[in-house]
């Protein structure tokens, strides 16, 4: 899906200006009214960044930013500004937005910004999707193969685990061979690394 | 009512003196038509309270204590009518001060409006003048990159126009709302009027340990002015004068206010601060709107009080004075004797 740059400005003049500039780089621009009329026509599942006016009647852009953060929607945000409301933006990049651009701007110097958090954006769904792989194939361990598993990763040899499982070394090995081949990975090496990720994601949630 | 009380005075005899009663009359008469009619009324009383006692035939040990007693009636009675006349007068001007002051937060509360009004037209214009750059830098990078159809430029250009014209009809409107603003002019004093605006500052002079000194011109004729308007002009300039001293050491600074006759036509009233003066490249600028060498102020000041002297086809200018420090100037018109 090719990434889309959403403008939210309640400014028709200003939004229509700022789809042309956009376009004018061959990016997709959708353009909305308000915060409301975003928050109901917008797709999550397509990669994207966000321009956001601050000011705006009704939801404001932080109260947007807050509402898209308890909605657990991930979209990198960039807030435009008037000369004026610069603490704002900065109270608004403390909570997490990209940057801010001050209007009026620079073409080269937006269209840089706008990439800039269509790549963060690209990222931040690679993770997710590798995430969600890794989540998949953990999910297809056994009770015993989960056994095995950490105590390999806590580097404890074959025979260690054997005694400490009560069962033999050849039945250790078996079980190894088979977590390499669900997990993909093709050395003990790539798998302590597979599962130290997991531990780590699963932790930062 | 007098002859009414001294009646009732008789009737009721010797026991009840009612004689305090006539004081009634005489507060009214004083309070609504003023002090000479109460002392009438006071006299009057007397009077009355004087043949009242013949009438009652009280005696008195000499004859001349009658008199004696009717000269103390007589004094209190226009004692009491004058700390009420007193009264009246003080109150009248509290309520007067109360009215200036309300007018100067007023005035100050215009100005402050005037700020308001330059920010939120500095946010509306920035609008679509942000749309023409925007629209602008679209129809650049379309040409530059070759691809592109003259239909999509123009009509890029077209969108650019529509709002440039709508930053012009921002600023018109703006126009028409400070027309609407009719300030009233009358003859007035203008000494009167800067001692009072002096005594306003005096405590922020004291603040920053300046001397304000007056040296009013005598036998100046009435200018013709907004005097809530001149007021604010005459404090802008002396705020300007103080920020100027700041470096000043404090036994050098003297902020001196002077009024004098300009020419035949104009009454001139100067602020000489010994500050530290106004450099050349400053000078040009002084001026102009959003000019500012302080870091807090929007630099409206002396551009206001320059729309407020032209407005009553007055001038404001400034000079350097041959021993430091700078003086501002501004002219009001001598108001055309009254036909």
């Amino acid at each position: 899906m090719t990434p889309v740059v959403h403008v939210v400005d309640d400014d028709p003049g200003f939004r229509d200006s700022l789809r042309s500039l956009l376009e004018s780089d061959g990016l997709a621009v959708e353009t909305y009214a308000d915060a409301a009329e975003f928050l109901a026509r917008f797709l999550p599942d397509r990669p994207a960044c966000l321009l956001l006016d601050v000011r705006m009647p009704g939801m404001s852009g932080l109260q947007l930013q807050e509402e898209l953060q308890t909605r657990g929607m991930r979209i990198p945000l960039v807030f435009i500004t008037a000369h004026g409301d610069v603490a704002m933006a900065v109270a608004a990049v403390r909570r997490g937005a990209l940057d801010f651009i001050e209007k009026p701007f620079d073409d080269e110097a937006l269209i840089g910004l706008v990439r800039r958090a269509l790549e963060t954006d690209a990222e931040a769904r690679g993770a997710a999707q590798r995430r969600k792989d890794l989540d998949a194939r953990m999910s297809t361990l056994s009770a015993r193969e989960l056994e095995v598993l950490g105590r390999v990763v806590d580097g404890k040899l074959n025979k260690i685990v054997a005694e400490e499982l009560g069962i033999a070394v050849k039945t250790v090995e078996f079980h190894r061979k088979r977590i390499m081949t669900k997990l993909q990975a093709k050395t003990t090496a790539e798998l302590i690394n597979l599962v130290v990720q997991d531990r780590l994601t699963r932790r930062g949630h | 009512m007098v002859l009414f009380i001294g009646l009732v005075d008789l009737a009721t005899g010797y026991e009840f003196t009612l004689s305090i009663l006539y004081l009634i009359p005489i507060f009214l008469t004083t309070w609504i038509v003023g002090l000479r009619a109460g002392i009438g009324i006071a006299i009057a009383s007397t009077i009355a309270w004087f043949f009242m006692d013949i009438f009652a035939g009280h005696e008195y040990s000499h004859p001349f204590y009658r008199y004696w007693e009717a000269l103390i009636k007589l004094t209190i009675f226009v004692i009491f009518g004058a700390m009420l006349s007193r009264l009246k007068q003080a109150l009248a001007r509290s309520d007067e001060r109360v009215n200036r002051q309300r007018e100067r937060l007023e005035a100050t509360a215009k100005l402050v409006a005037v700020g308001e009004v330059a920010s939120m037209l500095a946010h509306q214009i920035n609008q679509p003048l942000s749309a023409v750059v925007n629209y602008n830098k679209s129809c650049l990078r379309r040409l530059r990159s070759g691809k592109w159809e003259p239909g999509v430029l123009e009509e890029i250009m077209e969108h650019a126009s529509e709002e440039a014209a709508r930053a012009g009809a921002i600023i018109q409107r703006v126009r028409e709302f400070v027309r609407k603003r009719e300030p009233s002019r009358s003859p007035i004093d203008a000494n009167p009027m800067v001692e009072d605006t002096l005594s306003l500052m005096r405590g922020e002079a004291a603040e920053h340990e300046i001397d304000l000194v007056f040296e009013p011109a005598s036998d100046l004729p009435k200018v013709d002015a907004d005097r809530v308007m001149v007021e604010q002009v005459i404090m802008n300039l002396i705020r300007n004068g103080i920020e100027a001293m700041r470096d000043t050491p404090a036994a050098n600074r003297e902020l001196r206010v002077l009024t004098a006759m300009n020419d035949a036509q104009f009454v001139r009233i100067s602020v000489r601060d010994c500050g530290h003066g106004i450099s050349a490249d400053f000078a040009q600028n002084l001026f102009q709107p959003f000019f500012t060498t302080r870091r807090e102020g929007m630099g409206l000041g002396l551009s206001i009080c320059r729309s407020i002297v032209e407005f009553h086809d007055g001038s404001l200018w400034a000079s350097a004075n041959p021993g430091g420090g700078s003086s501002f100037h501004f002219t009001l018109p001598v108001a055309p004797a009254r036909t």
